[in-house]
């Protein structure tokens, strides 16, 4: 290009050359002038009417909606072939949307989503995009519901982080209907009849998935299943949910995810991996809540005290799981003086709160430079305009910019990030049609309404890490 | 590769097939999302898990991987037991490139092609530079901001080398669309990696000047914008120092019937990294406000005043910048 002294040039030479420039507008100008002009085209026709058919217009059609969704949820046409190997996501985008849309599933329809889901698991734990054949063993998914045993099912489709997470949330998601502590008690014992549990095969095999490039390649998803089935011995059982929910804390650890094994490594593989595990380890310990009550109220005090000691030995060769099981157990302790008291119900929810963050303290003590390495990942693909990329060098992106910051708000590393420069780029991302784009100079879209607003909902939050930065 | 013509024959029907059993799949007795498949899919499917469940590594299964990749391009677990496959028979990874070629040509938004394109030019070596980096050319021809493209692209450029004609790739796609900002991404990324130039700091100055003109032409740009700042990004006190910069704020001011959004943000920046203004730069800025009389001494605030009024969209954003001002600020 010939380069013309900044400093002549004039005013008049600034706009006679945007003139000639806009007589050959460019692929960008007229695919965005093509959307403006049909946004604008629609805003005109919503303003020429009269006020109650605009209301009409904005009008959320909810039962449409909900039965749209329902009826997909029980048969899809031959078109989703196309995303045979997405169906845990199909469930998670239906029932979470029924669930946002305030309604609920039935219960039979319920039941055969968790079902499916199930048949979805691999054995080495995470989900596949759909099931396999049945195996030999049983499985018990503790963080929805207790009172079913399942089938764990040998999986025809590796374990897929994006699948996973869409599993997970779905299973939460109808989690949310059933307060775990009105859980039948009696079906609970039932179930953990057949519990089974993480074995220390596993854990090794997850030491052992170390990159030696930096990152950690963790092919295999565990998501708090047990393997292994134990006889009626109450202790055990709890002994081992403890485990799997101190094992789960230390999967949070293992960064940068691939996809799958073999598969790609890109930032949405951090945010759909840790999403759901601090997701599941907090239901793991809601529910090892209610398992305390049953206890408890069943007065199996001394059972109690054998099972800490129990855990103690047990820990005593792996002192990282030590410091997490000791706050669970100091949580069962109280609890059970509480208990004593007789006055549980009332300082129930005070108990809630003391073992959230019991749980919370858990995951981050186990915050340390393994942490620090999905940080460093997500902060290299922080790009020069703000955004963040899908990998380090690409172009910043909504949707990578949605997984990057959830990710580091969910490892409390956000503001490592450059945060006034990410705000600028997402403000600016949003177009004259009131709608946002994903990347500089595209179009807007829909989907980019939740991608890039994330932000306004940890406004507050963000606004206080950048003006500590500054 | 016959596809085509080998989906007329059910596999039941094929004598090479004869002895295996289909898997067919256990969505249980009250699946949801049930997809309606069509019978072709689904025998193919239940032929695939049979031979995935063998770990059969096989011609006969590589082809049936290629039919079942064709009825779902998406499915991932066929493409990493087709890589398990090419690796036990030691297939020709130049034949597999091409065959991926065939299926990106209907799927090119399918992160599983681009990903079995990265391993088999990685497994390949430099003997796949230049073919991929022709490929990716071909994509832009029709997507130039085609972003697993982009991606694959600069793998490329970083795994496998081939940086001589970059810079002036990117020039050529400025030229063709100063808008495309996937081709400002690839500028900065060859700017500050290619080995053959001097890196940032020794490039910075010429690229000022680029950056200035693209900017002078199109001052409603936003991509110039972001990517001057860019060439700054550790260095604030060089970004208010530089004239260059300070030059073309105050030739977008003084200009007509342009956008001044990006220039009174520029210039807000500069302002909160020290910047001592001008008279002239005063002026001109606050010749945008509604104001009459002369300039007041807070010119950060006047900026941010007439941002809120030519850029509305964002008012709310400008108004928490001006209530987040450094206090030194003039």
């Amino acid at each position: 290009m010939s380069g013309s002294a900044i400093g002549t040039d004039s005013p008049a030479a600034a706009a006679a050359g945007a003139e000639t420039a806009a007589a050959t507008p460019t692929v960008t100008q007229k695919d965005q002038w093509m959307v403006e002009s049909q946004v604008f085209h629609t805003y005109q026709h919503y303003s020429s009417l009269p006020i109650k058919a605009q209301s009409v217009l904005l009008e959320l059609q909810r039962d449409k909606h909900i039965e749209f969704l329902t009826k997909g949820l029980r048969q899809l046409g031959p078109s989703f072939s196309v995303l045979d190997a997405n169906r845990p996501w199909l469930c998670y985008w239906i029932i979470h949307s029924i669930a946002l849309l305030g309604d609920s599933v039935d219960d039979k329809l319920e039941e055969s989503a968790i079902d499916f889901l199930n048949r979805c698991q691999d054995p080495e734990g995470g989900y596949g995009g759909g099931p396999g054949q049945a195996s030999c063993f049983a499985i018990l998914n503790v963080f929805y519901r207790v009172d079913v045993c399942f089938l764990v099912l040998r999986c025809h489709n590796l374990p897929h982080l994006a699948t996973t997470y869409a599993a997970v949330n779905t299973l939460m998601t109808l989690g949310g209907y059933r307060s775990l502590s009105s859980v039948n008690r009696w079906s609970v014992f039932m179930t953990l009849k057949q519990f089974i549990v993480f074995s220390d095969k596993i854990y090794s095999f997850l030491l052992q998935m170390k990159h030696s490039s930096g990152g950690f390649r963790f092919d295999i998803f565990l998501l708090l299943i047990a393997r292994h089935i134990f006889n009626n011995d109450l202790l055990c059982i709890l002994l081992l949910l403890s485990l799997a929910s101190s094992v789960c804390s230390l999967m949070i650890q293992l960064f940068p995810f691939r996809m799958h094994h073999g598969g790609e490594i890109d930032v949405r593989a951090c945010y759909t991996a840790i999403s759901p595990l601090k997701a599941a380890a907090s239901a793991l310990h809601s529910l090892i809540l209610s398992l305390l009550f049953f206890l408890l109220n069943a007065k199996f005090a001394e059972e109690l005290l054998h099972l800490l000691n129990f855990v103690d030995n047990f820990c005593s060769s792996a002192p990282v799981h030590r410091r997490v099981l000791m706050q669970v157990a100091s949580v069962l302790i109280l609890r059970m003086m509480l208990s004593m008291n007789d006055a549980f119900s009332y300082f129930k929810w005070y108990l809630e709160s003391f073992i959230s963050m019991q749980v919370a303290s858990a995951l981050n003590i186990l915050d340390d430079e393994l942490v620090q390495n999905v940080g460093n990942y997500i902060l290299s693909c922080q790009t020069y305009e703000g955004g963040i990329a899908g990998e380090p060098g690409s172009e910043a992106h909504g949707g990578y910019t949605f997984c990057g910051f959830a990710t580091m708000l969910l490892i409390n590393e956000a503001n490592r990030l450059d945060l006034a420069r990410l705000i600028d780029w997402v403000v600016f991302r949003q177009g004259v049609e009131g709608g946002f784009q994903g990347r500089t100079n595209k179009l807007v879209d829909g989907c980019y309404s939740f991608w890039q607003v994330v932000f306004v909902s940890v406004r507050a939050r963000v606004s206080v890490i950048v003006r500590i930065q500054h | 590769m016959n596809s085509n013509s080998d989906h007329k024959m059910p596999l039941s029907q094929r004598p090479e097939w004869s002895d295996v059993t289909p898997v067919p799949q256990d969505d249980g007795p009250n699946p949801v999302v049930p997809i309606s498949y069509t019978d072709d899919f689904r025998e193919t499917m239940d032929y695939f898990r049979a031979v995935y469940l063998a770990d059969e590594r096989s011609p006969r299964a590589l082809h049936l991987t290629a039919e079942a990749i064709a009825l779902n391009a998406a499915n991932y677990t066929v493409w990493q037991f087709r890589r398990l496959i090419l690796e036990s028979l030691e297939a020709d990874l130049h034949e597999e490139l091409n065959f991926v070629d065939l299926v990106a040509s209907s799927n090119s938004k399918n992160y599983q092609i681009w990903h079995h394109r990265r391993w088999a030019a990685e497994k390949l070596g430099a003997e796949a530079t230049s073919r991929e980096l022709e490929f990716t050319k071909k994509v832009f021809s029709a997507d130039a901001k085609h972003y697993h493209a982009w991606s694959h692209r600069q793998w490329v450029l970083q795994a496998l080398g081939g940086w001589e004609d970059e810079l002036a790739y990117c020039q050529q796609l400025l030229e063709e669309d100063i808008f495309n900002n996937s081709a400002w991404n690839q500028r900065y990324f060859v700017i500050t990696r290619s080995p053959l130039l001097g890196g940032l700091e020794t490039m910075r100055d010429s690229e000022v000047s680029y950056t200035a003109e693209a900017i002078i032409s199109k001052p409603e740009n936003e991509s110039p914008w972001r990517y001057l700042r860019g060439l700054f990004k550790n260095d604030m006190q060089s970004l208010v120092n530089d004239p260059q910069v300070l030059s073309l704020c105050l030739t977008v001011l003084k200009a007509e019937n342009v956008s001044y959004v990006f220039a009174l943000s520029m210039l807000l920046d500069l302002l909160c990294h020290g910047l001592q203004p001008s008279e002239e730069l005063k002026n001109a800025a606050h010749a945008l406000t509604s104001e009459a009389g002369p300039p007041g001494s807070d010119l950060a605030r006047t900026v941010c005043s007439v941002l809120e009024r030519v850029d509305p969209m964002r008012i709310n954003y400008w108004k928490w910048r001006k209530s987040t001002l450094p206090a030194q600020v003039v």
